[in-house]
């Protein structure tokens, strides 16, 4: 109050000279008006943050003062949090349960019913230059979809026992800090993270559009059919082109038994290049081209290659219809230089290619609120005459609520090794915390 | 050869920059409008969704990183209704003008004061609810007005050269709120004290402001599916307290808000709660008139 009045004095003050010094002119006049109504401006903009503060405090007192105010079901108590959790990351719990049924080994490996997986996520700030995000499964022994093709071989029974044995296995999806703002426009990220080859790798379980990872990603990436994690550093560039157009290169540490020997002095290094384009107001494509290298654990060259493809529907005034098309084609050549067969020590190794490739190509359409409809088709590759799998699945998924889902799918693979195999998942999940934005 | 290039480089970075101007981001249209108000000028405004969308479902598209990448400021809502897809958005922008704590991240929350705000902290028991308050408080106009003057100052750090302009365009705006202010108010006094159903809380700032009071909601919760017994429930309610109307706002689930309506002999309005894209949503006076009228009318039957 007390400022408020000493305000209004020294308006006064200014205002009075102004005053008496009309006669010096029309021009000078209106040149003095322009700095008062200047002042009066910076002077109103100045009450009205006082104001505003004034308001906060009184709406903040008032809500303290009284109780029983609902507005659309919120419970008025006295707040409880300590002001040292609002620095904690934020964290979320999310259980995946599977129930499958059927002769298919990918899926019997787990017990009927099992809790897959349990991933816990944190994300906060570190600092006024990074952001951080971490995040860790409990994946239940022996889930994994690499696991059909070891049942092929002699080791099958004892993975399948071990797959029945009690216990999980922590993993570390994701560890990395971004840093948003670099000069030139760079985005980095440094630490463990899904490398960027393709869209679908990057996924983590709980937002797949169905009840597995396609068939194509396993048996290209390899690993316990975990997606392909490494510890590396990244950085993308947003390109100045009218679309959306951007670079990412990354230095991964090459530690994937199937993919790079992982020796100190032999990195893998990923270059991915992508467009994405509005067809319309509501209908988009997305291209994203990925080439991937390293050295292997037998001195030769691992080369990988993908390319994926989404369109993606949602009219802008109903957001409960959406379509989504994703296709992704992906290939490893497999570079082996083996010694001579016989001799262990040869000048003159043995070299070859071991090339696996795949593809799967999904529709995901959601067709009611909460009701999404899906079908996949799968089709991969292995080196050798004829070892070739294909297979598809049909999915529904009810979604309650955004935090829950409740998924039934039906999935037939006809396996080089096996024939063909049904199973019949029922995967049910929720998630706890903060729904985070996901990546597009 | 090295003097002709530098020169291009320059010509293209003039050309990029389209001269003085100062490239501003809206997350949503009525604040992109607000902005070419206050900017003059001196700014060159996009937003990001336009009145059709859902506020709070519109999505990470990689297309908005085109406009973000080259944005000077970003004016955003707050109160977490962009938490869906700011966030990763600002992640991979590559523009570090705009990141919270910079001079270009405008979080125009912070000139106004909020309304529901849950005192024991947010639960997801209470459905998706907004645990910093209800975040559509430009439906009062005078919060606009806050808006504009605040937005004024932020402009002035962002281009001091242009403060003064800015400033002043400010203040001219929030004279235009409070003056349409007035006139919903006048609009809406025969409205005073006679009950509403509304779909979701969109528009609880706009009734408070007018004293028209909210009986109940179609939602039983903020974001949760209606399911027949809470409509029962609702349409109970609704004749208790001799409710006339429905409120909801277009991209809701009117199939349910329809059925509530004709089980209760209430009457339906839709109206905008955000401008762009929309037939009598251009601009927020427009738009407000909309509101104000529909509801005006459905009022007298």
């Amino acid at each position: 109050m007390r400022k408020i009045l000493l305000l209004s004095a020294l308006c006064m003050s200014l205002a009075v000279p102004t005053a008496s010094r009309a006669q010096t002119g029309p021009e000078e006049i209106e040149k003095k008006l322009a700095v008062l109504e200047g002042r009066m401006a910076d002077l109103a903009a100045r009450y009205e943050a006082q104001i505003a503060e004034l308001r906060r405090e009184v709406a903040a007192l008032r809500q303290a003062a009284t109780s029983g105010h609902e507005a659309h079901g919120l419970p008025s108590a006295p707040a409880s949090r300590p002001a040292a959790n609002l620095l904690n990351p934020a964290l979320s719990v999310i259980p995946d349960f599977a129930f499958s049924a059927g002769n298919d080994p990918r899926w019997r490996a787990t017990d009927a019913a099992s809790l897959r997986e349990l991933e816990l996520s944190f994300s906060a700030s570190v600092d006024p230059y990074a952001q951080a995000f971490a995040s860790v499964a409990l994946h239940r022994h022996g889930h994994g979809d690499a696991l059909a093709d070891r049942f092929a071989g002699a080791g099958g029974r004892a993975e399948e026992e071990r797959a029945h044995s009690e216990g999980y296995t922590a993993e570390v999806e994701e560890a990395y800090a971004v840093f948003p703002g670099l000069p030139g426009g760079w985005t980095l990220k440094a630490g463990r993270f899904y490398a960027g080859f393709g869209k679908e790798n990057g996924q983590h379980t709980h937002t797949w559009r169905q009840a597995d990872r396609p068939l194509a990603l396993n048996a290209v990436l390899g690993g316990e059919g975990h997606g392909l994690s490494d510890v590396g550093i990244g950085a993308t560039k947003i390109l100045p082109t009218p679309w959306l157009s951007d670079v990412t290169v990354e230095a991964l540490g090459g530690r994937s038994e199937d993919l790079f020997g992982g020796r100190r002095s032999d990195l893998a290094y990923l270059l991915a290049w992508r467009h994405f384009l509005d067809l319309s107001e509501g209908s988009s494509v997305e291209a994203l081209l990925t080439g991937l290298g390293g050295r292997n654990a037998t001195g030769g060259a691992t080369r990988l290659g993908n390319l994926s493809l989404t369109y993606r529907r949602r009219p802008l005034s109903d957001r409960y219809r959406t379509f989504l098309w994703r296709t992704e084609y992906m290939r490893r050549d497999y570079r082996v230089h083996g010694p001579a067969p016989g001799t262990g020590v040869s000048s003159s190794p043995m070299r070859w290619t071991e090339r696996t490739e795949g593809l799967f190509s999904y529709v995901d359409w959601q067709v009611a609120r909460g009701w999404s409809v899906g079908v996949r088709a799968d089709w991969v590759r292995y080196p050798g005459p004829g070892r070739r799998d294909q297979g598809g699945a049909l999915v529904l998924t009810w979604y309650p609520s955004e935090y829950q889902k409740l998924r039934v799918q039906f999935q037939r693979v006809d396996y080089a090794v096996l024939g063909p195999k049904n199973a019949l998942v029922v995967e049910y999940g929720f998630s706890l915390g903060p729904h985070g934005a996901h990546p597009y | 050869m090295k003097t002709t290039l530098t020169a291009l480089l320059l010509l293209a970075g003039i050309a990029a920059n389209g001269g003085d101007r100062f490239r501003v981001v809206a997350t949503y249209d009525v604040y992109a409008q607000l902005a070419r108000a206050v900017g003059g000028d001196r700014a060159e405004v996009s937003a990001l969704a336009d009145g059709r969308q859902d506020p709070h479902y519109v999505e990470a598209k990689p297309s908005y990183l085109v406009a973000l990448h080259r944005a000077d400021a970003l004016l955003l809502n707050g109160l977490d209704l962009e938490v869906g897809f700011l966030p990763a958005l600002l992640q991979q922008s590559g523009n570090k003008k705009i990141q919270p704590g910079a001079p270009g991240h405008v979080d125009l929350s912070r000139f106004v004061t909020p309304i529901e705000v849950p005192r024991a902290g947010a639960d997801r028991s209470m459905g998706d609810v907004h645990p910093f308050g209800n975040p559509h408080y430009h439906l009062d106009p005078r919060n606009m007005a806050a808006l504009a003057r605040g937005m004024a100052e932020a402009f002035g750090r962002i281009d001091p050269a242009g403060a003064e302009g800015h400033r002043r365009r400010g203040e001219a705006a929030a004279r235009e709120f409070l003056d349409l202010d007035a006139e919903l108010g006048r609009l809406l006094a025969p409205l005073r004290g006679s009950p509403v159903v509304t779909y979701h809380s969109t528009l609880n700032y706009f009734f408070f402001r007018y004293e028209i009071p909210v009986a109940g909601y179609v939602e039983p919760k903020p974001g949760i599916k209606p399911g027949p017994a809470s409509l029962l429930e609702l349409e109970r309610t609704m004749r208790e307290r001799a409710v006339r109307v429905v409120v909801a706002e277009p991209y809701m689930d009117l199939k349910v808000a329809r059925r509530v309506a004709q089980d209760t002999g209430a009457r339906l309005v839709l109206v905008p709660a955000y401008t762009g894209g929309q037939e009598g949503a251009a601009t927020y006076g427009e738009m407000m008139r909309t509101l104000a009228s529909r509801l005006a009318d459905a009022a007298r039957g």
